[in-house]
């Protein structure tokens, strides 16, 4: 496995953990499941911390290769980055209109009203800040198994 | 429909010029070794400086190292 390969794992670990967090924090552990809030907290609270130590010891480490990232590095960033940015786009596009017609219904529907705050916005737009990097490292990592 | 496909012998030129290991070629050519790899496997098609890197490498004509077919 590469180096850049071991690192689109280690992201991927780290987001997928602090989307984990966030969410939980912010909307809480859903009342219609049973309650393994703790369970699962301590499993992502892991993955981050081990994901972390490997990106830091990949820095560190004894470099093995002279060449860290090439042209098939590249390209493959590069197909991750083209659909994180397609998903960035549609979701901010969605949260842009719904904040429209939420100022257009938000006295007729609840939900609507809700969606429209301020608060509600930023929490929605940092996840998706999150799932679009989520996106691009299990893009990557899926190139990295196929023919390019 | 035809399929097309780009092949190479770059595992035989190696073997051909001292049993040269893929890290070898990789550190000689300015790619990482899974990138080598990825070649010989007809996973990954080079770019054409690459392609020009690995067959002044070898010191033989890049359609010696390259082949397209046409299946």
């Amino acid at each position: 496995m590469s180096k850049q390969e071991i690192l689109a794992w280690s992201s991927l670990a780290t987001s997928s953990s602090v989307v984990f967090f966030y969410v939980l924090i912010v909307f809480g552990w859903p009342d219609f499941l049973p309650d393994y809030a703790g369970l699962f907290t301590k499993i992502f609270f892991n993955l981050f911390w081990i994901a972390v130590v490997i990106e830091i010891a990949l820095e560190l480490g004894e470099r093995k290769q002279k060449v860290d990232k090439d042209e098939r590095d590249f390209i493959i960033e590069a197909r991750g980055l083209q659909r994180a940015y397609n998903f960035l786009s549609f979701a901010v596009a969605v949260v842009v209109i719904n904040w429209f017609l939420s100022d257009l219904f938000g006295e007729f529907s609840e939900v609507h009203s809700i969606l429209g705050e301020a608060r509600t916005t930023f929490h929605i737009l940092f996840i998706v800040l999150f799932v679009s990097n989520l996106i691009k490292r299990t893009t990557q990592i899926y190139y990295y198994r196929q023919p390019v | 429909m035809k399929e097309r496909k780009i092949e190479n012998c770059i595992r035989v030129l190696r073997f051909n010029n001292g049993e040269m290991t893929q890290q070898e070629l990789a550190d000689r050519v300015g790619v990482t070794r899974q990138t080598i790899n990825a070649i010989e496997a007809a996973k990954y098609s080079p770019s054409l400086e690459l392609a020009f890197k690995i067959a002044c490498e070898f010191d033989v004509p890049l359609e010696e190292v390259f082949q397209y077919r046409v299946e």
